[in-house]
């Protein structure tokens, strides 16, 4: 199988803080790889760091084997690493049909010359890309609220919207950042099935959750943050199993955290 | 250019920074506490001058009076433009754009009504300080720029005192940083802001009395020097105390100095170009430069 | 674009109406000066279709829009007096505005009021070239006697050649930024305005989208310039403080932020409100300040949203409830 995401040694500092610590893995295509971790332990700055919403202060990605450390979000969107967030960002004045459309901005080309001579050109590629985007909706069982303004939609349908705006454009990697937050229990059934069709189409998926029910569904692969390290990492089960994790998880606030404490204070004294 | 003369200028510059500083700090205080940007502080800049004026032709009264005299029917009238005007705007569910255009509609009422009101010629304030220069060896330097720097620095003194040590100035501290928190800790809004665009207004109508005995006073007089201290505040960040004080300060002496090194008829361009690229450097401004090095 | 809420082929009826009535006014009004009034709204209607493109739809708020008008203008002055003709003057006053504006690109990331601030700087440090370069300018005493737009002899067909000069590229301008906000830039600079990381996440480069947007308007703004100077034959740096700019800006909230048609309507009420409070004289500025405060209470889209309310009451829902269909998409 071959490594989609080679992430070498990432570390993000705020301050003094360690965000995200030296990490290190390997993402292989069509992988679903889940990252949990405690409440600040590290997985949204991870996230960020993929997407490039964030610059690491030190180590290196690779993305398809290209180096892509320091590259701008926008420039990784259209390279094909696409995200949603984890509180919902819709472009709530538009229409649902609209905000799909913008996720197909970076693979298409039409400019201001174009759009004003209405150029047969720009009109194919205005009817493909609506082809696409109903394609998208659909995908996520959102076509009949097409042209609804996205601000309407109830609280589940956002979060598949902003799943359709990202998957729109075939990208090859789909960041997905507490999807499953604020959903009732068959909406994150549903959920978890649609993962699994996106990734069943050859897109590798990297979930952030404190859901454990859709980790375990839904990823072949889990790793474990603490205080920003890379914990463990393993199938689901092994995963569980972990006494490393379950102490990260059970022992907050006993002598675990205190542990954790010191470590960290040492690691900013480093700083 | 002798050290004697570089002094007298940058005495001069500290004087012009020092209204702008009292003119920014209020614009500050406004923005933090509700995000408008007030456009018409100038114009409160010209009613503390006017009042003045108006107080000295009616009875001969001492400097330091007509200034008292001149800040607190500024900050009367700012209180009341933002209860009987921005407020009423916000009550309608007016989105800030809105009342910030506004803020520019008070602007031409209030430069209107004052023309109509009161006159449409400039006056001067009648001398108030001795006219001869005090020299320090071969530095002389007016009396009036002295005062001016003194008086300045006293009430900014003044403001920090009130904001840190009053129950109020903690109040309109505590509503300008979360005004939902300071709500539920039995906060009135509605008097905090009132408070703030007041001592705003106090700010202004010292900073117009002094302009406006610094030079002239007129309906006019306001405009310019509001939006300078709006570049200012800019300048020092938007949003701290400290930064619009310091913004003040350094715009003025940039300005002198400008005037006098580059060209007389460039000056306001050459703080321009130095803000725009101040910004480009630090997008929130020189309070940046601080939080930067934190 | 779903901002209206009714049919695509009413609205596009209404405005084909208020374009058409626009052109007949010349039949039935004969005094040049009211003509000469509208002939210099729609040259701000122009300005105003900038200063919306940048506020409404990429969020970029400019106090710098009269820099460019002056931009334009004396371009156009200079360039007639020089012996152009009218129509290469008009174009390369649009050009050189853009080409200039391209000056201010990085100030485009800046936000909100830093943008502001910087663009007010702009208009400040413009003026004063137009001031102090004599040479060039003319100074305080400005340019006079520039060239009138006349395919005639007589000073009727002179401002009649200005009217409808000035309403074409109106419509023009109006016309192309309908199709350019409505395409695939259009929307890339709604989703910055809306969320610009979210934007970003979707590929869209913040940036270069602020940019190309900021040139345009200049372009269009150096446009309204030249139609200004042929408007007036006469230019004065104190035409370009950043007061003006303000006064575009009014314009654009006046007729509703977010609309194109509003931009419009509120330059049309900016240039012909204080010419009808001419009559009360002194009291003119005092109404006109009144007004503006007062008219900012009436809600976030100004008169295009006022608009649209009536018609909603008065034409019953022919699409009231949440429209599923195709045709509301390409309004």
């Amino acid at each position: 199988m071959s490594v989609v995401l080679d992430i070498a040694e990432i570390t993000r500092q705020f301050g003094g803080l360690f965000a995200v610590d030296s990490v290190s893995t390997k993402i292989d295509a069509g992988e679903v790889r889940g990252v949990i971790g405690p409440n600040g332990a590290g997985k949204t700055t991870l996230l960020n760091l993929i997407s490039g919403h964030l610059q690491p202060s030190a180590g290196r990605i690779a993305f398809e084997g290209r180096d892509v450390t320091g590259l701008r979000a926008d420039k990784l969107a259209g390279m094909g690493i696409r995200r949603t967030f984890q509180n919902i960002r819709l472009f709530g004045d538009m229409t649902v049909l609209h905000n799909v459309l913008v996720g197909l901005h970076a693979t298409t080309k039409a400019g201001i010359c174009a759009a004003l001579f209405r150029t047969p050109g720009q009109r194919r590629e205005e009817q493909s890309m609506e082809h696409a985007a109903l394609d998208a909706l659909d995908r996520v069982g959102l076509r009949s609220y097409a042209y609804a303004p996205a601000a309407s939609l109830a609280y589940g349908h956002r979060r598949l919207l902003e799943i359709a705006r990202a998957i729109v454009a075939k990208p090859r990697v789909l960041l997905l950042d507490e999807p499953a937050a604020g959903l009732n229990p068959s909406e994150a059934v549903a959920l978890v099935d649609l993962i699994r069709r996106i990734n069943a189409d050859g897109l590798t998926v990297v979930i952030v959750e404190h859901h454990m029910d859709v980790i375990m569904k839904a990823c072949s692969r889990v790793m474990v943050l603490n205080y920003g390290k890379h914990l463990a990492e393993g199938p689901p089960a092994q995963i569980q199993a972990d006494p490393q994790v379950i102490e990260a998880y059970l022992g907050r606030g006993g002598i675990a955290e205190r542990i954790m404490d010191a470590d960290r204070e040492a690691a900013t004294q480093h700083a | 250019m002798g050290v004697a003369q570089l002094i007298e200028l940058a005495v001069g510059g500290l004087a012009i920074g020092c209204i702008y500083s009292l003119i920014a700090l209020g614009m500050t205080m406004i923005i933090r506490a509700t995000g408008i940007v007030h456009f018409a502080q100038g114009e409160v800049v010209m009613l503390g001058a006017v009042f003045g004026i108006v107080s000295l032709a009616a009875a001969k009264l001492p400097f330091l009076v007509v200034l008292l005299i001149g800040m607190a029917l500024a900050g009367i009238a700012a209180a009341a433009i933002e209860l009987g005007v921005y407020r009423t705007l916000r009550m309608r569910g007016a989105p800030l754009a809105n009342i910030i255009i506004a803020t520019v509609g008070m602007s031409i009422l209030l430069q209107n009504v004052v023309q109509l009101a009161w006159s449409s010629e400039p006056a001067s304030y009648p001398k108030l300080f001795a006219a001869e220069q005090y020299s320090f060896g071969p530095v002389r330097l007016s009396p009036q720029l002295l005062w001016i720097i003194g008086l300045g620095v006293v009430v900014m003194l003044g403001l920090q005192a009130f904001l840190r040590y009053t129950r109020t100035g903690i109040a309109m501290q505590a509503a300008a940083q979360d005004p939902e928190a300071a709500q539920l800790m039995g906060i009135n809004l509605t008097r905090s802001t009132a408070y703030t665009f007041g001592i705003g207004g106090v700010l202004a109508g010292a900073a117009g009395v002094l302009l406006g005995s610094l030079f002239f006073t007129s309906f006019s007089m306001g405009f310019l020097p509001g939006v300078k201290a709006f570049v200012a505040a800019t300048l020092g960040g938007l949003g701290s105390i400290g930064g619009a004080m310091v913004g003040g300060i350094v715009f003025g002496l940039l300005e002198t100095f400008a005037a006098v090194w580059v060209s007389t008829a460039y000056k306001d361009a050459i703080g321009m170009v130095l803000l725009i690229l101040i910004l480009l450097a630090f997008p929130q401004g020189l309070a940046g430069l601080f939080r930067r090095n934190r | 674009m779903n901002r209206e809420a009714f049919s695509p082929r009413l609205i596009l009826l209404g405005r084909g109406l208020a374009f058409g009535l626009l052109a007949l006014v010349p039949l039935v009004v004969h005094q040049e000066y009211y003509l000469h009034i509208l002939s210099l709204a729609f040259v701000f209607g122009v300005a105003a279709l900038g200063m919306q493109l940048l506020l409404g739809y990429a969020g970029l708020l400019s106090i710098g829009q009269a820099a460019f008008l002056g931009i334009g203008a004396y371009t156009s002055a200079l360039l007639t007096k020089a012996g152009w003709p009218f129509v290469l003057a008009f174009v390369a006053s649009g050009v050189l505005s853009g080409i200039l504006s391209l000056v201010l690109v990085p100030i485009t990331r800046l936000r909100g009021i830093y943008l502001a601030v910087a663009t007010l700087g702009f208009t400040i440090i413009v003026h004063l070239i137009f001031t102090n370069e004599e040479w060039l300018t003319g100074g305080t005493l400005g340019i006079m006697n520039i060239t009138a737009l006349n395919v005639g002899t007589s000073k009727v067909a002179g401002e009649l050649t200005l009217y409808y000069t000035c309403l074409l590229v109106l419509l023009a301008v109006f016309l192309a930024f309908h199709r350019i906000v409505d395409s695939r830039f259009g929307r890339a600079l709604q989703a910055i305005m809306l969320d610009e990381d979210a934007a970003r996440a979707s590929g869209v480069n913040v940036t270069m989208l602020k940019s190309q947007c900021f040139v345009l308007a200049a372009l269009v703004t150096g446009f309204a310039g030249s139609l200004y100077a042929h408007h007036a034959q006469y230019l004065n740096p104190n035409d370009f403080t950043f007061w003006k700019s303000i006064e575009i800006l009014i314009m654009v909230s006046v007729g509703g932020i977010g609309s194109l048609a509003g931009a419009i309507v509120g330059a049309f009420v900016g240039v012909i409100l204080p010419e009808a409070l001419r009559a009360i004289d002194q009291w003119r500025m005092v109404i006109y300040g009144a007004l503006l405060v007062v008219f900012m209470g009436f809600g976030a889209r100004g008169l295009a949203g006022l608009f649209a309310a009536l018609v909603r009451r008065m034409l019953p829902s022919p699409v009231a409830a949440p429209n599923l269909e195709r045709a509301s998409v390409r309004s």
